[in-house]
């Protein structure tokens, strides 16, 4: 999981993984996506890494504070 | 953040870590705010999957710095209204023409307009520097055709009209009412979110446990009552449209008061867009005042003649657009 918030801070130092990223809208095509571009730059985590940040961020655009 | 970072991003949320307002941005590159309200445009966005993995986050305490390397438009206008009296359907026909971007009801203005209800030591000060930061960041151009911006807020926006004119001094604005009995007609057939007891501190300074002792229908007319009676005391009469005004005053009043100049492709756009249901576009518009007056009950004119009757009457005095 650290490594996968590792490569979440390199989406945002680097244009042209965000955008890599950002072309691929389907679901399950851009899990494998990020688990193969985290793999390029030294990141090691699974699908299921991803999985918990797309559902984590869909329950976090529901709350407005932290606990 | 390196703010070419954030190309084609928007806030669409404000949230509170840890006591810090932070930011999180979705993308929307040339997603255009074309759906009733914000925030259905923000749930469309959050579709793609890298805007729920991915979100950039960032304190709102930057927002400024950020935004002075890639300044939005600037406000053409501002519509306030009392709630179920067709702002809707204005916003909707607005943001059918290319050349205007339409904020309507985003939820990080009102995050940033009542921060100091999270945390009492945010000045009026910051809540300016950080709405004028909050809606330059939202009014980023995406398709290149954009040079007006329409910002319509949350009804309860009224009783900060004061800060929002200091934010954004000579913009102009317009309030939008509807003949009370219509309006508590609506709020009796569908709840709405500004009516929960949890907002009773700030609309009414009742705690939610009184408000929730109060009648539904007259916590509804004492809601509305304090909004026009604060619109009404800011003289906001010369500025009022009512409902039976639209919708020819789009075109008519609220386009060139904006500064918005319209062709006749814009015009044939605006008609076909008030042809429709605004909050159900597949659906067409019917007027309904009719069926509301039908539906009010004495108690409900009995509400409307006590606390709405007389804000109402000076808002709509001459001067105003009433159709």
């Amino acid at each position: 999981m650290a490594d996968f918030a590792r490569f979440r801070a390199l989406v945002f130092t680097d244009v042209a993984l965000r955008d890599a990223l950002w072309a691929q809208r389907e679901r399950y095509a851009f899990v494998a996506l990020a688990v193969r571009l985290g793999a390029e730059r030294g990141c090691s985590f699974e699908a299921t890494d991803v999985e918990a940040a797309l559902a984590q961020g869909l329950l976090a655009s529901l709350v407005t504070s932290s606990a | 953040m390196n703010p070419e970072l954030l190309d084609g991003f928007v806030p669409m949320r404000v949230w509170w870590d840890a006591g810090t307002p932070t930011v999180d941005w979705c993308r929307l590159d040339d997603l255009r705010f074309t759906d009733p309200f914000f925030e259905g445009t923000i749930r469309r966005a959050l579709q793609h999957p890298f805007n729920l993995a991915f979100r950039p986050q960032t304190p709102l305490a930057e927002l400024a710095a950020l935004g002075a390397q890639r300044p939005g438009l600037a406000p053409s206008g501002f519509v306030f209204h009392l709630s179920r009296c067709g702002s809707t359907l204005v916003t909707q026909a607005f943001a059918e023409l290319p050349q205007v971007l339409v904020l309507s009801e985003a939820a990080p203005i009102d995050a940033v307009l009542r921060a100091h209800e999270r945390d009492p030591r945010i000045t009026d000060e910051q809540r300016i520097a950080w709405l004028r930061a909050m809606i330059d960041a939202l009014a980023q151009r995406r398709t290149g055709t954009e040079r007006h911006l329409i910002v319509k807020f949350d009804a309860w926006h009224a009783l900060q009209l004061d800060l929002i004119e200091r934010a954004f001094p000579g913009v102009p604005w317009v309030f939008l009412v509807r003949d009370p009995v219509e309006i508590l007609v609506s709020h009796r057939r569908a709840v709405s979110w500004m009516m929960a007891a949890l907002n009773a501190p700030s609309l009414l300074a009742f705690t939610p446990a009184e408000a929730m002792r109060l009648p539904r229908d007259e916590y509804h007319a004492r809601v509305l009552a304090r909004i026009a009676s604060a619109m009404a005391a800011h003289g906001g009469a010369e500025r009022t449209i009512d409902y039976r005004a639209l919708p020819a005053a789009i075109w008519e009043t609220l386009a060139p008061r904006f500064g918005i100049t319209l062709s006749a492709a814009d015009r044939e756009r605006l008609h076909a867009a008030v042809g429709r249901d605004a909050k159900q576009p597949t659906r067409a518009f019917v007027a309904d005042a009719a069926a509301k007056q039908d539906e009010a009950d004495a108690e409900l004119r009995e509400l409307a003649a006590r606390w709405l009757a007389e804000p109402y009457a000076r808002l709509t005095a001459a001067g105003s657009s009433t159709g």
